[in-house]
């Protein structure tokens, strides 16, 4: 999901910016003071979790943790992934300067729009909200595959077989993530249901 | 299991088959190149990582100053792929850049400097053995291996060769190495520093 530099074309890499840019900009907006050291170390975790791979069989899969990203911080998933993808893309040479636009764009926006979309069933608790929290796990990879898919099209690349790799590829991840997601969820919502509530209720004093 | 359930386990049996079967599954973040010249060839390794190689990936080779395409070719299933030099950039003096480019906008490259292609050539040439000058052995010295005939000199040759891609080859490896401790844990320094300043300016400003 790290797209290299060089592969993108010019529009692309402006379009991922312009993205990149504004959703950054909004969760910066939207951040509360309480809310950062949560976001530092979420996005800490998303730092690392690229580098821990699970074997799946003859090969191994690596956690990317954009949908519980989502699901815990909202729009601030934006400056959380973009700090985590900018030191990934300067110290281990993953991704590039170039298209850390698009990458942060492809990774948070599927973040942002689970957020958005299940916010309310992640809330109600019970097991709706646990459907919720595996649903908003695997459907933000999904959608980041997708994503990736396209600017890879748009830069010239032929989308069917593009998105046809990069979907397969990413189906055992998707699984990992929803359980992942589910668990966090379900857990935060016992013993630390506040650091849930932030993103989804401003707190009122 | 009933019927329902043995249905979705198959249809999850196919699509992980699909996963693991194609060629190209990987799920790394950077793919690496690593290119050399042995003989008047150009070898490539390139990768994901030391176990995951950049399999049936395309191999570009460009003159690395006017970047004109001198080859095209693609990785086999250990993720190498090996050309002649091009003819082209033995003339013009230039460097080869060999570019990999692996799916999911996976894309590197490897610069070989024109020193090391014109060593190569200029190796190449000197194939016919050159009359040996008389030296005296220095007192403690290593006495050399008498070089009698150019049937001799080649299995020196040889063997030097073979030396060599094995240090090539390791130098290879060292190209999929993962990222150190020392980064990952810099890496998380950085990010509580940046979100610590972050934090010190939010409660100024309150």
């Amino acid at each position: 999901m790290h797209i290299s530099e060089g592969v993108l074309s010019l529009p692309v890499l402006l379009s991922g910016w312009t993205v990149a840019v504004t959703g950054t900009a909004i969760g910066l907006k939207r951040m509360r003071h309480e809310q950062l050291p949560t976001v530092a170390v979420l996005s800490a975790c998303f730092f690392v979790a690229s580098l821990i791979h699970i074997p799946i069989g003859p090969s191994s899969v690596h956690l990317i943790l954009s949908g519980l990203l989502g699901v815990v911080l909202g729009t601030s998933a934006f400056p959380a992934i973009m700090v985590a993808l900018m030191l990934q893309a300067v110290l281990f040479q993953f991704g590039g300067i170039t298209s850390l636009g698009v990458n942060t764009t492809t990774m948070a926006l599927p973040a942002v729009i689970s957020y958005f979309v299940f916010r309310s069933f992640i809330i109600s608790g019970g097991i709706h909200s646990q459907v919720a929290a595996f649903l908003c796990g695997s459907l933000s990879i999904l959608m980041s595959a997708v994503l990736a898919a396209v600017s890879l099209a748009a830069s010239g690349q032929a989308f069917v077989p593009a998105a046809k790799l990069i979907i397969l590829a990413h189906i055992p991840i998707m699984v990992v993530e929803g359980l992942i997601t589910m668990a966090a969820v379900s857990f935060l919502y016992k013993v630390r249901p506040e650091v849930l509530r932030p993103a989804y209720q401003p707190v009122s004093r | 299991m009933n019927s329902k359930g043995s249905r979705v386990f198959c249809i999850a049996l196919v699509l992980l088959f699909c996963v693991f079967s194609s060629p190209n599954y990987i799920l790394a973040h950077k793919v690496f190149i690593y290119a050399w010249v042995e003989n008047g060839q150009v070898y490539t390794e390139s990768g994901f990582s030391k176990k995951s190689r950049a399999r049936h990936s395309d191999i570009t080779a460009y003159d690395a100053e006017t970047g004109a395409k001198l080859f095209t070719g693609k990785t086999n299933e250990n993720g190498e792929c090996s050309f002649p030099v091009p003819k082209e950039i033995l003339s013009t003096g230039h460097g080869l850049r060999v570019e990999v480019f692996a799916s999911d906008g996976h894309r590197n490259d490897w610069t070989i400097p024109p020193d090391e292609l014109g060593a190569v050539v200029a190796g190449d040439k000197e194939q016919t053995p050159q009359p040996e000058a008389k030296q005296e052995p220095k007192p403690g010295a290593v006495e050399p291996v008498p070089v009698s005939n150019g049937a001799n000199l080649e299995k020196r040759l040889d063997d030097i060769s073979r030396q060599l891609h094995t240090i090539n080859r390791i130098l290879a490896d060292t190209e999929g190495q993962g990222p150190s401790m020392v980064e990952i844990f810099g890496g998380i320094g950085w990010i509580i520093g940046l979100f610590g300043v972050a934090m010190f300016f939010s409660s100024r400003r309150k």
